[in-house]
């Protein structure tokens, strides 16, 4: 089995345009007859706030305070990489597309290099994650960015019909 | 006692079969016969309690099986129930304040079906009207606003709440389940690593903002559910308003048509309180996650269906209901359930009317043993009586057996009459041992099983054969064949003087007749039908008879019909086996010797004679020891027999054939043996009345006729039993020809001088009997015994020494 020549990187968060972000990534995978990879990126507010001691959730039903730990902030991050894998399968069981999973934070990136060396890296992102630490370093390594516009993805969305 | 010649003992021939002059049938009444005739009693009885209308004067109807009770019961109920009122109709409907008590409401006749209609057109109206008017324009905008105005004032709460926290660097972060503040700067949260490096009194200011704005946050957290809770309130106002309007409309014209019925309007009341209370439950329901959680619309307005429990729309007067089956189901009616997923489910449209319901305000006619032998049956209905309300509960509840969830319906008054219909012995039985009954069942309508045979009785007979004949739809009886069938009425009843009422047997007759005549492609049935249909009848049922006749044909069952023997008799007995009955002769015989006054029934000591026989014996012993030995001590041991008799004896119809038995081997005078006996006597030696003497005479005269009819056959009767003749006509041809005989007997010497063909002997004007009359014979061996009995008491003493 000969490695593709390129490879499809898709920045995927809870709050996205996934199904955007998704075709616009499988079209380019099929393009350059690669696999598309989905990096799910964390919020990592949640580790600065559990760093912090006196950081405690207060339930939204009522009750006691519980402490803010690292151990409930993964938890969190947890669950929100779950939900955005179930729905990014789902889409991939959808357009029977294959990917694989990487769950990375927006500010650093040890695996990008290893990804994107020495093949063609394109990487799309939502519009709002230009600034993201990531972006900058996926440039530095020569990758392509495709930024989705969110509202404009919004628009194309409900145009057609479809749930935003 | 008087002895009489033997030709004016013998019985005339035509007091052998009291016979019926032929007799138009006419046509049949067209109406249904009341009663039997003759059964004035039963009549008025039956009157009087279909009429009394007070408690307790049910009705218990006395009568053998096949005595056309049922029909009888039927129209006396029937001809008292036209004259009453349609009652009205009992609905069951969904009681709102007590779901388990499902409330009743009663309409006048018909009027029950019309309203479980409106209801129903209710339902199906408010099924449209209800969604509709939550689907309207006018609604959801209402609706909306008030959400709009609810999530505005939550949306204003959060964003003062992160103006607030922004204003002191505080960021508010929502997690899934709650909310967690932490100090921001530039938009980012910060790590502790920066917010150690801030100076001290931002930091203390950074925990300070966030102690107060936890605070302030959990406070409104406890306030957002009273603020749900305001804006629930709210919409439900609304639907409130909604729904009252759209089924306000509906139920105002329901009401004013059932303005009369209080009942109804009230219930219409709680209909309209419930619907509006429950309003949101009769939106269109979204898709279920799981198809068994549907909740179906149907089901949500399933509580404002009608059961109809009882109809009498199309009745034209009160009830009269027999209920063949009486199982406490079917009597007190029941809550049946239906399974859904594994659970026993049920609600007042399962509740289903039991016989007294549908008999209310009419009659009920039911079996006395099907009723006692049902569980739980006899007490429920008893229980129905005294309360006067028939209340549906499932038996196990009712006597504490199990206990599972089910229904409590409202009781419905009860106003029925009871026509309990059994035999007479369970009546007793049922006044004897259960102290409500009489109390509850005051009026007992006795049927005769036969009524006195007189002029008018015949023809009211003739009437009802023709009655019968048109019910079952046979071909008309002529004259003779209806004068046959009332000879059979009084064969039946075993008396020549009275008719038999058992209707079965009635109709059994005149449908096998009619089959018989239909054989012979006759336009009508004949005398010799009914004669066919009679032999057939025996015919059938005559396989043991015939057994028993051949025995005594092959001499395996020894009866002698010819020659003279001391000490032997020809007794008769009757063998009833189920509807057949039947006589024969039995071989009686007696032994005599010295002894010390004991006659010993060996029937008795081999535990094969029933009580009345031995009582038979004893008083046949006694009289046999006051008129021959009433001065001498009774110094006789005699055994009496019935030979080759393997069952049980009872009766005493066998005493005069044993007490000439007795006396013939005490004279050695020997009794002829082609006659036979039958009858009972007394201490005083007088014969007295037995039963089946017509079976009894046929029995011997078919064994004689068998070995041929000699002129000397016959057969020794009581003369109180002449009555009760009624013999086959081939015993009364045979009896006209002189070929066999019938005797009437009053004293037992009138049966010893038929039987040993010798005068029995009248004591002289010095108390003693001829010497050479059988009676003197026997006074003679007695005294001689007494002698005998003497010398050895005698002897005794002597070598005692005394």
């Amino acid at each position: 089995m000969t490695e593709p020549s390129a490879r499809v990187l898709v920045l995927m968060t809870e709050s996205g345009p996934v199904e955007q972000l998704w075709q616009t990534a499988l079209d380019h995978a099929r393009e350059t007859g690669s696999e598309v990879n989905v990096l799910i990126v964390h919020d990592e507010r949640w580790y600065r706030a559990a760093s912090l001691p006196f950081t405690s959730e207060i339930p939204r039903l009522g009750g006691p305070r519980r402490n803010f730990t690292r151990e409930r902030a993964d938890a969190l991050v947890g669950e929100a990489v779950s939900r955005v894998r179930r729905v990014t399968q789902a889409l991939a069981a959808e357009t029977r597309a294959y990917c694989r999973y990487y769950a990375v934070t927006g500010a650093m990136l040890p695996q990008l290099e290893r990804l994107v060396t020495g093949r063609r890296g394109i990487l799309v992102a939502s519009s709002e994650f230009e600034s993201l630490p990531i972006c900058e370093q996926a440039r530095s390594l020569s990758c392509e960015i495709v930024l989705i516009d969110r509202e404009a993805a919004a628009g194309r969305a409900a145009a057609a019909g479809q749930p935003d | 006692m008087n002895s009489q010649p033997i030709d004016v003992l013998e019985v005339p021939v035509e007091a052998l079969r009291r016979v019926c002059k032929p007799l138009d049938a006419g046509a049949g009444t067209g109406s249904p016969v009341r009663a039997p005739l003759g059964q004035e009693r039963a009549e008025d009885a039956l009157r009087f309690g279909t009429r009394i209308r007070q408690p307790g004067y049910n009705i218990y109807l006395l009568g053998e099986a096949g005595a056309g009770r049922h029909r009888i019961a039927e129209d006396f109920a029937g001809a008292e129930a036209s004259k009453r009122p349609v009652p009205g109709d009992w609905c069951y409907v969904h009681n709102f304040a007590r779901p388990e008590t499902p409330q009743t409401l009663h309409f006048p006749a018909g009027e029950g079906r019309k309203f479980r209609s409106d209801m129903q057109g209710l339902i199906e109206e408010l099924r449209v009207a209800i969604p509709a008017a939550f689907e309207s324009e006018d609604y959801r905008n209402q609706a909306k606003a008030l959400e709009n105005e609810a999530q505005a004032e939550l949306r204003k709460y959060w964003q003062d709440l992160e103006e607030r926290a922004a204003e002191d660097d505080i960021g508010v972060l929502q997690t899934p389940s709650g909310f967690v503040l932490a100090p921001i700067r530039k938009g980012q949260v910060l790590s502790e690593e920066e917010f150690n490096k801030l100076p001290d009194d931002e930091r203390e200011a950074a925990q300070a903002a966030i102690r107060r704005l936890s605070e302030s946050l959990e406070e409104h957290i406890e306030g957002v559910p009273r603020m749900q809770k305001h804006f629930r309130e709210r919409i439900k106002a609304l639907n409130r308003s909604v729904i009252e309007h759209a089924v306000g409309i509906l139920l105002e014209d329901l009401k004013a048509s059932y303005r009369d019925q209080a009942a109804v309007v009230d219930y219409l009341g709680a209909v309209e309180e419930a619907i509006v209370a429950n309003a949101s439950d009769f939106r269109e329901q979204e898709a279920p996650q799981l198809p068994f959680m549907a909740s179906d619309s149907r089901s949500l307005f399933s509580e404002f269906e009608v059961n109809l429990l009882v109809s009498n729309e199309a009745a034209s007067q009160a009830p009269v209901i027999y209920e063949p089956n009486p199982s406490y189901q079917n009597v007190i009616g029941k809550v049946e359930h239906r399974a859904e997923m594994g659970a026993l489910l049920t609600d007042f449209r399962m509740i289903r009317a039991g016989a007294l319901h549908r008999a209310n305000g009419g009659f009920l006619i039911l079996d006395a043993h099907r009723v006692l032998t049902r569980p739980f049956v006899w007490e429920a209905l008893k229980q129905a009586l005294t309360a006067r309300q028939v209340r549906i509960e499932s038996p196990g509840e009712t006597w504490g057996l199990f206990s599972t969830s089910t229904l409590q319906p409202e009781p419905i008054p009860l106003d029925v009459k009871i026509v309990l219909i059994g035999e007479r012995s369970l009546y007793y039985l049922l006044a004897e041992y259960d102290s409500e009954f009489l109390n509850l069942f005051k009026v007992a309508a006795d049927l005769d099983d036969d009524v006195e045979r007189t002029e008018r009785s015949t023809e009211a007979c003739a009437t009802l054969i023709a009655t019968r004949a048109e019910a079952l739809d046979l071909l008309p009886f002529g004259g003779e064949a209806v004068a046959r069938i009332v000879e059979e009425r009084a064969r039946d009843a075993g008396d020549s003087e009275r008719l038999s009422m058992h209707m079965r047997s009635l109709d059994d007759l005149l449908t096998e007749a009619d089959y018989w005549a239909r054989q012979r492609d006759t336009a009508s049935v004949q005398r010799e039908d009914i004669a066919r249909a009679v032999d057939e009848q025996r015919r059938r049922l005559g396989r043991v008879q015939s057994r028993i006749a051949e025995s005594i044909e092959h001499d395996v069952r020894l009866i002698d019909t010819s020659g003279s023997r001391v000490g032997q008799v020809n007794g008769l007995s009757v063998l009833q086996l189920g509807e057949a009955s039947f006589g024969h002769p039995v071989r009686i015989t007696a032994t005599t010797r010295l002894g010390s006054g004991d006659v010993v029934d060996i029937e008795r000591e081999s535990e094969l004679g029933g009580a009345i026989h031995s009582k038979g014996v004893m008083i046949l012993s006694a009289a046999l020891a006051a008129r021959y030995a009433p001065d001498e001590p009774f110094s006789l041991q005699a055994h009496l027999v019935f030979e080759q008799s393997y069952g049980m004896v009872e009766g005493d119809s066998a005493s005069v054939a044993e007490y000439c038995a007795l006396l013939s081997s005490l004279s050695g005078v020997a009794i002829r043996q082609n006659l036979a006996v039958t009858g009972s006597v007394n201490q005083l030696g007088r014969v007295q009345v037995i039963g089946g003497v017509n079976e009894k005479i046929e029995g011997f005269f078919d064994i004689c006729r068998n070995r041929g009819l000699d002129g000397t056959h016959g057969v020794v009767i009581p003369r109180d039993n002449l009555r009760h003749l009624m013999l086959r006509p081939d015993v009364v041809r045979a009896v006209e020809q002189g070929e066999f005989h019938v005797y009437a007997v009053t004293t037992i010497d009138e049966a010893l001088a038929l039987l040993t063909g010798e005068p029995a002997g009248e004591r002289d004007a010095e108390g003693r009997f001829p010497a050479d009359s059988v009676n003197g014979r026997v006074e003679a061996r007695l005294l001689d015994y007494a002698e005998q009995r003497k010398k050895i008491s005698a002897g005794d003493r002597e070598d005692s020494g005394d």
